[in-house]
């Protein structure tokens, strides 16, 4: 810090009030973990590939069916070899990112936006309306996240929808739980208390002083929930409840691969290597956010 | 102590109640109507709405549910089993062994793989026996359960013909599914005892340990590492439901009938009884572990046994 | 001369992380004789701890590193020890009792077991499991504790309990030095002045040497022979207690330090703090660290300062007693130990307040929790006002209710009874609007400077905060325009405008949470526990600020203390809290000068003075704890601790009673020596 003097301080005049947001910091710190800076070009480039898949290879490629070329290794032609339709899998693998990464992204999203509401509803309101939340969200997580979701795709039929709605609801009461804690331990601290003293009404409050200091923890959560995310549908795919055929996606493509395990294991590696590295680098990315948000460590 | 324990298990029935209650909900919107389902294509509209009458379907949703809870909770009878036509209590309590074996052998592996380790990479911080653990342990937390089977399958079965990748006939067939549902709850328990005995470490009890002149291996045996196992124990527990999620594709790449492939094959075929009770019954079992944790918490923590004891 | 147990030699000691090298100790050098106490003062970053912890060898692993000089115990270097030779000479020979009780005792091991796991250590006696055991309880009872409750965990314990059961570990093997890293900062006053004694008692009945660390000059008065004074990892000034006491030549951060704090004994109308702030320990100012705040500065003084020895025992490390030409360096006058009469203050006040009406009263204000199925009386029927301009201190200890009392008066607690009367308006009964509008007009400044700004607002967004909600100008630049004002008003240089608290030390950010506090121009002020968790010489800064805004905007404040003589400094008028209730209520000085409440007299005296003739006082140390006041008997509160209790007060609550010059003691002893 500073050891001027106090006399020399009042001097500087032409004083500029500029937004310089924490934020900033946190980048700066997140850029000096290597790891982190692997996961968060890795996931970006993917998000890249994905979104241009169309300039790289035509969807036809990942559903048409060729028999004369199925379970063909690896090549020049078909990078990741052909499936037992002939289909290219190194197109199949490209589209099939596609899906996955918007069930990760996606239903992260949307479980950090309704566990924000709800989460910090009850830590805010507290009291009963805190309790009933809570106990509700107790019912949510007494059942195993996977059977809920199974569940609620057995309702709803499957598909790429359902399947995001499914694994949404199985992640709430995680980001509920964590934006309620941060909440609460915020909603403790005398800042809360002085905001109140000038005569602040509550939204402010909630907007202005709660939820930007709750962001930290929730960002790490949020980056986390992305690799699950990525897990459980490929999980869910896995075991018939994903996507329909003959649409790719990670997880089925590793079904598809089950079967042809013996005769043509590249099948399983390429898709299974893409959940992987996906789910690896956010996690790393969220280990690196935890670490560059951690006052502790701030000097 | 006693009195907590059986206030405890009096709390697990509301919430088995509501998550029935739920189940039972999401369950409702599945199309179609037993009846239907029952006897297939094959049958007349007539016969369909005598056997809907006959298993109650005609009737409104929360007497339905009443009735169904009812019979479950004081007759044992979950209802008929739409594909087999056998008793559903009957074929849970047939598969639960099967689950329950290899959810506590994966457990098993990944608290005595994972928890040493944990503790080893926070002592040994900023060494080789740090990053190599840890780099291990990310790397296959970020694997899902199946992949793992599936390399292993590949490896021990179809190549080296060690070990069978099929049914559940000897303890053989229940290497790999451990090792595969295990190895993903073990890197996570790794991390996890790592950060908590870090945590633990830099406590003030620790330097008072040391200022009586305890040496090294005493302050982290004696002093940190009944403090640091405090959290480890619970998320254990809480991870137990991610392990029950693991074991259901574990049980259907090694085809092992447990309760997670009678789970999807009855939702495959939409046999709601068997998903409605086979849920139920994961659900229990999860809340009995997490009571069993809790308590063995109170032991290791005083502070815990003295909140119990005195009945909040 | 005698051999000294303990030789510090030229002690450097850094902190190294990738990004930056800190010079934590520099240079020092320090002997401690057989039996004798050494107190070690400084402000926070000193590198008392760091100094306290190199002895130990206990520096953090990967960062403390010592990287020159010697420490000599008995003849032995202890940095050429091995790890296992100094396993046996920690705990066996020199023992630490460090400064958190609550987080220093292991929560999953008996306190038996942590006092016998000493003995076990080092069981040079070769002792039986039944002697340990045996030992074990000796050393509890030593310590005041019954051996009966070795078999209790720490939880169960209360702070000064737990720090009891602290020194009984530091004790157990009978060392020949103990290191007591801050023993008592955290407790309460009364409970500090218990466990104090205990151990200047166990240090003469065991013949221990001992190292006190300590930001407390009145500890050192009470404890000390030598004084060492530390600033930024150098020792400035060390000599008998005398010497630094009574002498007349001091280092300027001594005399600095002295000026900072504010005297029980006399009242003084301003204090003389230190300008500026403890430097960076990453980047040290050449030559003497002291120099950018000392008032002496000379060009030589950024060539490090020579030690220059005043006398046999008295030695100051400064470039001015380097000259010939001594500059004759004295102690401010308030600091010398003449009673000096306090001035005649209860005229003036008596005569303003005949013509003008309190400001703020209060009226049987009660504040119950509910804890579930019975209540925690925090604030129970507190009567009290305040004229305009005036002061009231309320002073306690932890758990006593002061808190409560300044958030239930600004209605952000609600009162569970009774009322609050700002100019004759009972303020409890207002609608939302009405309250919001009256807001403006109250306002307060929290204890704790790093909860107390939100961490993602700049300064200058935290000071028109209030500004904003109250739309108290048209434009966002005229409230910004204002709160650069405020922030001169404060004294924090305008280049901090767009920093976050994080970026600023204890004292700045506690100026930050003044300028909002007087942003809207209020009239009345909660100053809740301000300067508690400063060190003195920023506290005396921040004081004086409270005091010339005061002055300035003809403000009143309600200042919530447990610091007596912070409150002395400060109040025209003091009101002694215990358990939720006024036990005394007095003008300042006549409470100082005459406390009545036996409870008063246990705090005052209990307070430790930097001043030798006050430590040589017998001090009279109260018994017991303090406990909460959930559902409490009829009676008077204080009487499980009082020695003058009788029957009457535990059958029926005393009331406050008027003895003369608006002095209100409730206390029934003293109402029978009326009587009889």
């Amino acid at each position: 810090m500073n050891n001027l003097p106090l006399l020399t301080e009042n001097q500087q005049d032409d004083l500029v009030f500029k937004k310089e947001s924490v934020l900033v910091e946190t980048w700066q710190r997140l850029k000096q973990n290597k790891l982190a800076m692997f996961g968060l070009i890795t996931i970006f480039l993917m998000i890249v590939l994905a979104f241009c898949a169309e300039l790289i290879t035509p969807y036809a490629n990942a559903i048409t069916m060729n028999f004369k070329q199925k379970l063909l290794l690896p090549s020049g032609q078909h990078w990741f070899g052909t499936d037992n339709f002939g289909r290219d899998v190194f197109a199949r693998c490209l589209y099939g990112s596609r899906v996955s990464l918007a069930v990760g992204f996606g239903t992260s999203i949307a479980s950090l936006l309704i566990g924000s509401v709800v989460g910090s509803m009850a830590g805010f309101i507290g009291g009963r309306v805190d309790n009933l939340i809570m106990r509700f969200m107790d019912l949510f997580s007494s059942m195993p996240a996977i059977l809920l979701a199974m569940a609620v795709v057995a309702a709803l039929g499957s598909g790429l929808v359902n399947v995001g709605i499914a694994i949404t609801i199985a992640s709430i009461p995680t980001f509920v739980r964590v934006v309620r804690s941060s909440v609460l331990s915020i909603a403790d601290q005398e800042f809360i208390e002085a905001a109140r003293a000038g005569g602040t009404r509550t939204p402010r409050i909630i907007f202005r002083h709660v939820l930007p200091n709750a962001i930290g923890p929730l960002i790490v959560q949020s980056t986390m929930n992305v690799s699950q995310m990525i897990i459980m549908a490929a999980v869910l795919s896995f075991l018939g409840m994903g996507v329909d055929p003959p649409q790719p996606e990670w997880g089925a493509l590793l079904s598809e691969a089950k079967e042809f395990l013996r005769t043509a294991p590249y099948l399983m590696f390429f898709p299974g290597a893409l959940i992987c590295l996906s789910s690896f680098s956010m996690n790393v990315l969220g280990d690196g956010l935890r670490d560059a948000l951690d006052p502790r460590l701030r000097d | 102590m006693y009195r907590y324990v059986i206030k405890r298990i009096f709390m697990m029935i509301p919430i088995v109640i509501g998550v029935s209650f739920i189940i039972f909900s999401i369950l409702a919107f599945i199309p179609g109507d037993p009846g239907s389902i029952i006897l297939g294509p094959g049958a007349t509209q007539a016969e369909v709405n005598e056997l809907n009458h006959q298993l109650g379907y005609d009737q409104p949703f929360l007497q339905r549910y009443a009735n169904y809870m009812y019979k479950a909770f004081v007759s044992r009878d979950f209802g008929i089993s739409y594909a087999t036509r056998l008793p559903v209590f009957q074929q849970i309590m047939q598969r639960l062994p099967v689950s329950f074996l290899l959810a506590a052998s994966a457990m098993l592996l990944a608290i005595v793989v994972g928890v040493p380790i944990g503790m080893l990479s926070a002592v040994r911080q900023y060494t080789a026996l740090d990053y190599v653990p840890t780099a291990i342990a990310l790397f296959l937390a970020s694997l899902p359960a199946f992949l793992i089977g599936m390399v292993l399958m590949l490896f021990f079965s179809l190549w080296l013909n060690w070990f069978p990748s099929n049914g559940i006939g000897s303890w053989e067939h229940y290497v790999m599914p451990t090792i595969s549902l295990g190895l993903p709850y073990a890197s996570f328990q790794l991390r996890f005892t790592r950060s908590s005995m870090l945590e633990t470490i830099r406590q003030d009890y620790i330097r008072t340990a040391k200022a009586k002149g305890a040496p090294e291996s005493s302050v982290i045996w004696h002093h940190a590492m009944r403090n640091a196992l405090l959290p480890v124990v619970t998320v254990a527990g809480n991870n137990f439901g991610l392990l029950i999620g693991g074991a259901v594709a574990t049980e259907t790449l090694f085809g092992m009938p447990g309760l997670g492939t009678l789970i999807v094959n009855g939702i495959n075929t939409r046999d709601l009884p068997i998903v409605m009770a086979g849920i139920i019954v994961f659900t229990i079992l999860f809340s009995l572990i997490i009571l069993l944790v809790d308590v063995m918490y109170a032991f290791i923590d005083p502070r815990v046994k003295a909140r119990y004891t005195s009945g909040d | 001369m005698e051999k000294p147990i303990l030789s510090v030699n030229n002690l450097n000691v850094i902190y190294k992380t990738r990004k930056f090298t800190v010079n934590a100790v520099n240079d020092i050098s320090f002997s401690l004789n057989k039996k004798e106490t050494i107190g070690i003062v400084g402000e926070t970053g000193a590198g008392k701890t760091t100094t306290a912890l190199s002895i130990m060898r206990l520096l953090p692993e990967r960062t403390g590193r010592i990287t020159g000089g010697g420490i000599h115990f008995n003849g032995d270097n202890l940095l050429s020890l091995t790890e296992a030779q100094m396993q046996c000479v920690r705990g066996a020979n020199i023992a630490m009792i460090f400064q958190d009780p609550m987080t220093s005792l292991n929560p999953v091991l008996t306190v038996g077991e942590q006092i016998s796991e000493a003995l076990v250590l080092h069981n040079t006696g070769n002792r039986s499991p039944q002697q340990i055991e045996k030992r074990v309880d000796e050393v509890l009872t030593l310590v005041g504790i019954s051996p009966s409750r070795k078999k209790d965990y720490p939880h169960q314990f209360s702070g000064g309990m737990k720090q009891r059961i602290v020194i009984a570990i530091a004790l157990a093997c009978e060392p020949s030095m103990l290191i007591a890293d801050e023993p008592t900062t955290a407790l309460d006053v009364t409970i500090q002045a218990q466990v104090l004694q205990m151990i200047r008692d166990l240090r003469n009945r065991l013949s221990t040497s001992m190292i006190m660390i300590t930001h407390d000059l009145g500890i050192v008065a009470q404890t000390c022979d030598t004084v060492a004074v530390m600033y930024a990892g150098e020792l400035i000034e060390i000599g008998r207690i005398a010497d630094i006491f009574t002498g007349d030549l001091h280092h300027p951060y001594s005399l600095g330090l002295f000026g900072s704090i504010p005297k029980m004994r006399e009242k003084t109308e301003r204090l003389t703090p230190i300008p500026g702030l403890m430097p960076d320990p990453t980047c040290l100012p050449a030559g003497c660290h002291f120099s950018p705040r000392c008032p002496y500065r000379m060009d030589v003084c950024n060539t490090p300062a020579p030690t220059c020895k005043m006398n046999e025992t008295h030695q100051i490390r400064c470039h001015l007693f380097a000259k010939e030409s001594l500059v004759s360096m004295h102690l401010p006058e308030s600091l010398k130990t003449s009673p000096a009469l306090p001035k005649d203050r209860t005229q003036e006040s008596a005569i303003e307040e005949k013509h003008e009406a309190p400001l703020i009263q209060t009226l049987g204000l009660k504040k119950y929790f509910r804890i579930k199925n019975s209540y925690l009386h925090a604030v129970d029927d507190i009567n009290l006002s305040i004229s305009r301009g005036k002061t009231l201190g309320v002073v306690g200890e932890s758990g006593c209710g002061k808190s409560t009392l300044g958030r239930v008066i600004l209605r952000l607690l609600k009162a569970t009874a009774g009322e609050v009367r700002f100019n004759g308006e009972n303020i409890l009964g207002y609608g939302t609007q009405k309250m919001r509008e009256m807001r403006r007009k109250m306002q307060i400044i929290l204890q704790d400077p790093y909860s107390s700004l939100n961490p993602r607002m700049s300064v200058v967004e935290t000071i028109a905060e209030y500004m904003i909600v109250n739309k108290t100008f048209k434009t966002r630049q005229e409230i910004f325009n204002r709160a650069v004002k405020l922030m001169d008003t404060v004294g924090l240089a305008r280049r901090y405008v767009n920093s976050y608290p994080h970026e600023l030390d204890g004292g700045r950010r506690q100026r930050i949470g003044i300028a909002r506090a007087i942003s809207l121009d209020p009239e009345f002020i909660v100053c809740d526990e301000p300067v508690s968790a400063l060190d003195v010489s920023i506290q005396a800064q921040i004081l004086n600020l409270l005091m010339d805004i005061q002055k300035e905007h003809e403000l009143t404040y309600l200042f919530i203390t447990h610091d007596l003589s912070v409150v002395k400094h400060i109040s025209d008028e003091i009101l002694v809290m215990y358990l939720g209730q006024c036990v005394e209520h007095a003008a300042s000085d006549d409470l100082f000068d005459s406390p009545m409440h036996p409870y008063t007299k246990a705090l005052l005296s209990a307070v430790p003075e930097p001043d030798l003739s006050a430590s040589r006082r017998e001090i009279s140390v109260i018994r017991g704890e303090i406990t909460n006041p959930i559902d409490p008997p009829v009676g008077c509160r204080f009487a499980a601790r009082c020695d003058s209790c009788r029957d009457i007060c535990r059958s029926k609550d005393p009331q406050l009673v008027d003895y003369g010059n608006k002095h209100y003691v409730a206390c029934f002893m003293l109402q029978n020596y009326r009587v009889f």
